[in-house]
């Protein structure tokens, strides 16, 4: 038994502090409270006491505790917690959750990808085609700046496209198009066919997109432009030497018929622009063959092409698809079609493109293959490297401008040279086009590497390669292209 | 292996034997052509044969003795090899049946003896086919004759056949209720005890464990064992294990653990013992020696089963205590190259996901940045310094529940070294936040696991929060319990349990507190049947009222209740029992759920087909009657509509709950099977069958199941059926398929895997459970950067951890309802993975307990059991020097036998002595 406040050296034992790693050694005084002994370990540590935690065997040392009570035995180790630092705090600034936002902003897209459309019974048709439209810019553009003048049909039409395409670029996970279908039903009642049991049919996909195309068009002056083809017919009668008829006509798309003989889809424009018809010849005073001839002189920015794979059988009495696979590239030369009065032009323009193409493809390889800077987090990483990206997409735009002639104006809508790329593909699925689905497939126009595409499954929006892409050539009930948009290269 | 099977071939190649010499018999019988084929030797050979035969019928007593010798010795000096039919058996065998008839006439002892000493022999030429007489003839002259160690002077061949027929014969008895006492019975044992040390001789250990598996003798192998023969014995023994009915596999164990201790194995004995889960046996393994380096390392592995077993000397109570695990580890990480942290973002490799620098982060998602943290965790685990939460403040980049987790994975970081982590944590006890305080507790508990000394630090810290105090908030309540269920897994802590216990029957706390506390007294006392948690828990789930015991959180009490009997499928009948008195649907849930655990890791084929059966039954027929009916009654009266609609609402509730047993039942079939390979592989296409035919909660259990099977180990069959699964159209089996991804890679850093998930991060881009889920396997993938494994199988892959099972289950088990936990709240029972990560590497030290260098072959483990001479134990090895990472199913062997490992089993920390024999080799 110890007199209290003195130090009996009996009572004094030395013990090892450790705290953060480090040991001290410590002389204890085992009549005296615990709370001395903290004293003593916060002149060691800095630790205030009362963020000290003393674990001793049979418990944490307390400021009122015996240190008797614990048994210390000489040179043992205690550990002691704590810091000298202030507690840890909040920052000041808030950080703003995905999970924080209205329900009504759920809509939220994480992803960088283009919005989906929902499907509203039976309404892929339209949501292909409106994907479709979408990926081009010069359509897009028009509209954000569109007022709406007066309450025609088609001006309805238009102003709802306008609104739905505004949702669009702010890139919502998915956008329900209600208005603009009603609209475009009532401007364009074939839409509304129902079947037996009262819901709507499914549609032509090419229908809806010429009938919206066209609607566009009509609104805005000059943009017709950007899609018309123009030929040069030739019409000349098989049975007599009389002189060909020449002529001119243009059209918003190319057809490629598909017969037993079409492999490719050149093969298919190529018969397209040649077809024989019986009319009546005056000389002859009866009905002969003529054959027509057209020659394109006029290549539009953007191309559109329509397989022609639904026909009328009879013998079903249903709408049926011709399956047959026919290959489309990506890059489309339209040489062959072109008049023989502007291929030379067109061809120089052409092989102009193809040179600054390879130049650019092999920066953008050399891009790829260049190292990453070991001393960088991952993100700055992606930051320099999105900013190098920029940077090249902006100088291969400028090399293009150098191929182009002097005398091209970007607002003819022309394409200068007859070389095309591909950019968006609407594809059919199912056996008849009363049935099935409808599905857009558009390039992601970011990637340089030409890899990405999107796949606009109505609200599903997905990411596939260009692998899938060429799948698309048919041959089966699988997905097979019916209208595709070429888009020209370089401008 | 079986004795069953091995019987069928022997008899098979008795009776091709046998052929030749019926045909002989026919075709002497019609025609003189066959015995022109016959040589003149053998024509002499044979007429002196039937000269001896003849000899012996005839009156002339004095003749007999030396007949039968000379038939002895012909007879003898021709069945060394069965390769051909023995011509003395060929050319006696028609004269058997005269000569058990002369037998039968002589009464001489001694003679009679003699005779049926080569009646036995010749008997094995006949068997039942021949006649209703000859049934098992060899042994019945045998037993007629002297059962004494000259029997083996015929030779092997009769050894084996005599050995079956003893093996027949017993299993006849026992089926005709012949008491054991029996001196017949009595006379075939002492019959096999003479044959057995002959098959031990002649390298025919199986044939040895195997006759005395039939006749229930497996004890007596002990005493006929040397030190040349054990090795292989017990090599046999325990790959039969997994084969054998109970209690015939507890007996081999024991007669092998005694085997190995006798012969100073004590590596060998003590993974036994473990197996065997009996600390007495231990402590006889530790009593063995004196050597104290020994016993260190007996300490490490024992460690490695986060052991509770204590000993006297300190220094050894370090190494059972993991008190170094910590370091050795990051000596492991610093030799390979590896302190650099990781980010989220290395792991991710955004930039080679789809969408090529798609991410515009316009806002942050708390969930992906909680993920986030997961991933930082797993990655660096155990590496002690990371960059997100101390560079980006990354705990206030998440909210609610993920600040505390967040808080928590600092304890994951700083995994087993019980210094920083709780040094770390302790300043996050006086935050502002409640969670991010409650954060700081979890994470104490995480960082300690399996660590611990006499202090215990982490007790003195939690217990403080542990108490049914309203005034504390739950928070922190929960994390505290969760905290030491993972800090004190397998320790069998008394402390814990008096901490514990009185929560889990406190009617004032709410259902979750209950239920968690006695999950985690089922880890901290996993697999010992403690009598007094037994009780307690049954007892709160017979109290309960019948709308608690649908509460989610009841699964979590019955789980504790499962893990206290994990492996101990011997001791749980009572605990069935008590189960039946629960009058509510769950106890059929409670059942199956008990008896999966009980019966883990013994590959038991009975249990596996009464688990398959269950997952085959429809109860969706039932409930759609059940349901006819309610809608009846419900137009019948319109006053009463309310009460109705809550009683539907509570049976439909009770009637998805009475479904969920199946969910384990899928999960049983994969506990069960692990343990034994050929059961694994069918259980893998069990589980394609299921997910054809299969209810949505036994689709749901199915990938889990999987995951549990093959953790860590990543075959590309198993993930690539995950893959599929993992684009499910219930989303529920997607995320599970995606979780079971994770662990099959666990820790592997498997390259393909990575890149399957990168892909469903993008797929799923737009589905944030899916992508956290994507996120946590991913993280998983890269388990302490791929120096982890999730196995609960360890030394040799003869072990299975408790403990590690039972973190591997309970996360398994919280995924069946994927959204209630894990993905959308409580995402902290994640945790409970932790005390199954362990490292797969192998360091050397040497007799300081200081790590060394040496160079070892690691290669493909090959599975030696019964194969003859010396065979090598790995195959397409590479050499590596220590410290090295070991995958799945790999062994290690030192270069050359300049050390002495003190153990068999390379695996872990082990520790090297100076081989004072060794001579450096001059090139």
């Amino acid at each position: 038994m110890s007199i209290p406040g003195k130090s009996d050296p009996e009572n004094l034992t030395s013990v090892n502090v450790k705290h953060a790693g480090k040991t001290y050694p410590v002389t204890v005084d085992l009549s005296e409270s615990g709370l001395t002994f903290k004293h003593q370990i916060y002149s060691l540590t800095n630790v205030p006491p009362e963020r000290q935690k003393v674990l001793l065997k049979g418990g944490q040392l307390k400021d009122d505790s015996d240190l008797k009570s614990f048994n210390l035995k000489p040179n043992q180790t205690i550990m002691v917690l704590g810091s000298a630092d202030a507690p840890v705090e909040a920052p000041k600034q808030d950080v703003k959750f995905v999970e924080d936002l209205d329900p009504k902003d759920l809509n939220f897209n994480p992803s960088n990808e283009p919005s989906g459309l929902v499907n509203l019974g039976n309404t892929c048709y339209l949501n292909s085609s409106l994907q479709s439209l979408f990926a081009v810019d010069e359509l897009r553009s028009r509209l954000e700046k569109y007022t709406k003048n007066g309450t025609g049909v088609e001006q309805n039409l238009v102003f709802h496209l306008k609104e739905l395409f505004d949702k669009m670029s702010q890139r919502n996970k998915k956008i329900t198009p209600l208005n603009f279908l009603t609209t475009m039903r009532l401007s364009f009642p074939q839409f509304s066919e129902r079947d037996d049991s009262g819901f709507y049919k499914q549609q032509d996909a090419e229908e809806a997109y010429s009938q919206i195309l066209s609607a566009i068009l009509g609104q805005f002056s000059g943009l017709d432009q950007y899609f018309k083809i123009e030929f040069k017919t030739a019409t000349r009668c098989l049975e007599t030497s009389e002189d060909p008829v020449y002529g001119y006509e243009d059209a918003m798309k190319l057809a490629c018929h598909i017969t037993i003989n079409t492999n490719f889809l050149k093969d298919g424009l190529m018969s397209n622009l040649k077809e024989t018809i019986e009319k009546n010849n005056e000389s002859l005073g009866r009905n002969s063959t003529y054959e027509i001839t057209r020659k394109i002189t006029r290549l539009p920015k953007y191309l559109n092409i329509h397989f022609v794979r639904f026909f009328w059988k009879r013998d079903t009495g249903k709408k049926s698809k011709i399956l047959r696979k026919v290959q489309f590239p990506f890059q489309l030369d339209l040489i062959d079609l072109v008049d023989e009065g502007i291929k030379e032009d067109k061809a120089k323009v052409r092989d102009a493109i193809y040179k600054v193409e390879k130049q650019n493809e092999e920066e953008s390889r050399a891009f790829k293959k260049t190292k990453k800077s070991a001393d960088l987090t991952t993100r700055e990483q992606y930051a320099q490297q999105k900013e190098e990206l920029e940077k090249l997409r902006q100088k291969w735009a400028d090399n293009f401008k150098t191929a182009l002639p002097d005398s091209y104006d970007p607002a003819s809508g022309e394409n200068p040279s007859s070389l095309y790329e591909l950019i968006s593909v609407i594809a059919h699925q199912g056996s008849s086009a009363d049935s099935g689905h409808y599905q857009c497939f558009a390039k992601d126009q970011q990637d340089p590497t030409g890899e990405n595409w999107y796949k606009f499954n109505d609200d599903k929006v997905t990411v596939v390669s260009r692998d899938k892409i060429e799948a698309l050539a048919g041959g089966g009930e699988g997905d097979s292209a019916l209208i595709l948009m070429y888009k020209a290269v370089g401008i | 292996m079986a004795p069953a099977k091995e019987q069928e071939t022997r008899r098979a190649s008795i009776e091709q034997g046998k052929e030749p010499a019926k045909e002989e018999q026919k075709s002497k019988a019609d025609s003189k052509k066959a015995e022109e084929e016959l040589s003149e030797e053998d024509l002499q050979f044979k007429s002196e044969l039937e000269m001896l035969v003849e000899r012996l019928s005839e009156p002339n007593k004095d003749l007999y003795a030396p007949a039968l010798d000379n038939l002895k010795s012909f007879i003898r000096d021709s069945t060394s090899s069965m390769t051909a039919v023995p011509k003395p058996l060929k050319f006696l065998r028609p004269h058997y049946p005269t000569l058990t008839a002369i037998h039968s006439n002589w009464t001489d002892p001694k003679l009679k003896s003699q005779l049926a000493d080569i009646l036995s022999v010749l008997g094995m030429t006949y068997s039942e086919k021949d006649g209703e007489n000859f049934k098992r003839e060899c042994l019945k002259y045998r037993l007629l004759s002297n059962i004494d160690s000259t029997i083996s002077e015929w030779g092997h061949e009769y050894l084996r056949h005599l050995s079956l027929e003893i093996g027949e014969e017993y299993q006849e008895n026992l089926e005709n209720g012949v008491n054991r006492e029996d001196t017949h019975t009595e006379q075939l044992i002492k019959l096999s005890l003479e044959i057995v040390p002959y098959f031990l001789k002649h390298n025919a250990e199986a044939e040895a464990v195997d006759l005395l598996l039939e006749i229930e003798e497996i004890e007596k192998l002990s005493q006929f064992v040397d030190k040349n023969t054990y090795n292989r014995v017990c090599l046999y023994m325990v790959s039969c294990v997994p084969l054998l009915a109970p209690p015939d596999d507890l007996a081999f164990l024991n007669t092998a653990f005694s085997i190995y201790l006798a012969n100073d194995k004590l590596p060998q004995a003590l993974s036994l013992a473990i197996r065997l889960g009996d600390e007495s046996l231990i402590k006889s393994v530790f009593e063995a020696t004196s050597d104290e380096l020994v016993q260190k390392q007996l300490g490490f592995m024992l460690a490695r089963q986060n052991s509770c077993f204590k000993v006297d000397n300190e220094a050894v109570q370090e190494c059972i205590s993991n008190v170094k695990l910590s370091e050795y580890f990051k000596y492991l990480v610093s030799e390979l190259n590896l302190l650099k942290p990781k980010v989220p973002d290395d792991i991710y490799k955004t930039h080679l996901e789809n969408s090529l620098f798609g991410h515009s982060s316009r806002l942050e998602s708390a969930k992906q940045n909680l993920a986030a943290a997961f991933v930082n965790a797993f990655v660096n685990a155990g590496y002690g310094s990371e960059k997100l939460i101390s560079d980006e403040k990354w705990i206030y980049r998440t909210k609610g529940e993920g600040m505390l987790l967040t808080t928590a994975s600092l304890g994951l970081i700083n995994l087993w070294d019980a210094n920083e982590g709780l040094q770390t944590l302790d300043k996050y006890l006086y935050s502002e936040q409640s969670e991010v305080r409650a954060g700081a507790l979890l994470g104490m508990g995480i960082s300690t696991t399996s660590v611990h000394d006499e202090v215990d630090p982490t007790l003195l810290l939690l217990q403080d929060y542990i108490s049914s105090d309203s005034n504390i908030d739950s928070k922190m309540i929960i994390s505290a319990i969760t905290g030491i269920g993972i800090a004190f897994a397998g320790s069998e802590n008394d402390e814990v349990m008096n901490l514990l216990l009185p929560l889990v029957s406190e009617p004032s706390v709410s259902v979750e507190i209950q239920a968690l506390s006695a999950l985690a007294l089922g880890h901290v006392f996993v697999g010992t049947c403690n009598g007094d948690i037994t009780s307690t828990i049954l007892q709160t789930l017979l109290e309960k009222e019948t709308s608690d015991l649908t509460s989610k959180w009841i699964r979590f009490m019955s789980l504790g209740l499962g893990l206290l009997y994990m492996g101990k499928y011997d001791q749980v009948d009572d605990v069935l029992e008590t189960i039946d008195a629960i009058d509510h649907p769950i106890a059929r849930t409670l059942k199956v759920l008990v008896n999966i655990c009980s019966y883990a890791g013994t590959g038991n084929v009975l249990q596996i087909q009464s688990l398959l059966q269950m997952c085959t039954v429809k109860p969706k027929d039932e409930k759609d009657e059940d349901e006819d009916e309610e809608e009846k009654e419900k137009t019948e009266g319109e006053d009463s509509n309310k009460e109705k609609k809550e009683t539907s609402e509570e049976e439909s509730s009770e009637a998805q709950e009475d479904e969920s047993y199946q969910g384990y039942a899928v999960l049983g079939l994969a506990l069960i099977s692990m343990g034994e390979e050929i059961g694994q592989e069918m259980s893998l296409r069990h589980f394609g069958h299921l997910m054809h035919y299969g209810t949505p909660l036994i689709k749901r259990a199915v990938p889990l199941a999987m995951g549990l099977v093959s953790s860590s180990n990543a075959q590309m069959k198993v993930f690539d059926t995950l893959s599929r699964y993992s684009h499910d159209q219930d989303l529920d089996v997607a995320y599970n398929a995606i979780f079971g991804m994770g662990l099959v890679g666990a820790g592997t850093n498997n390259a393909r895997l990575a890149q399957l998930l990168r892909q469903l991060a993008s797929y799923y881009v737009n589905d944030q459970n899916a992508l956290f889920m994507t996120r946590i396997s991913q993280g998983l993938v890269h388990l302490g950067k791929g120096t982890f494994t999730l196995s609960p199988f360890n030394t040799d892959r003869q072990i299975l951890s408790k403990v590690s099972l039972a973190s591997l289950l309970t996360v398994s088990i919280a995924l069946l309802d994927p959204t209630s936990f894990i993905l959308d709240q409580h995402s902290s029972l994640l945790y409970y993975l932790t005390p199954a990560i362990k490292p797969r590497m192998l360091v050397t030290v040497d007799e300081e307990l200081k790590p060394l260098k040496v160079n070892v072959r690691v290669g493909q483990a090959v599975d030696v059991v019964g194969q003859a001479g010396k065979p090598k134990t790995i195959t397409g090895w590479v050499t590596h020097s220590t410290p090295v990472l070991l995958g799945f199913g790999e062994r290690a062997e030192l270069e050359n036998d300049e050390y002495i490992p003190l153990t068999n089993f390379l695996e872990g920390v082990v520790i090297l002595k100076k081989n004072p024999d060794y001579m450096e080799v001059e090139n």
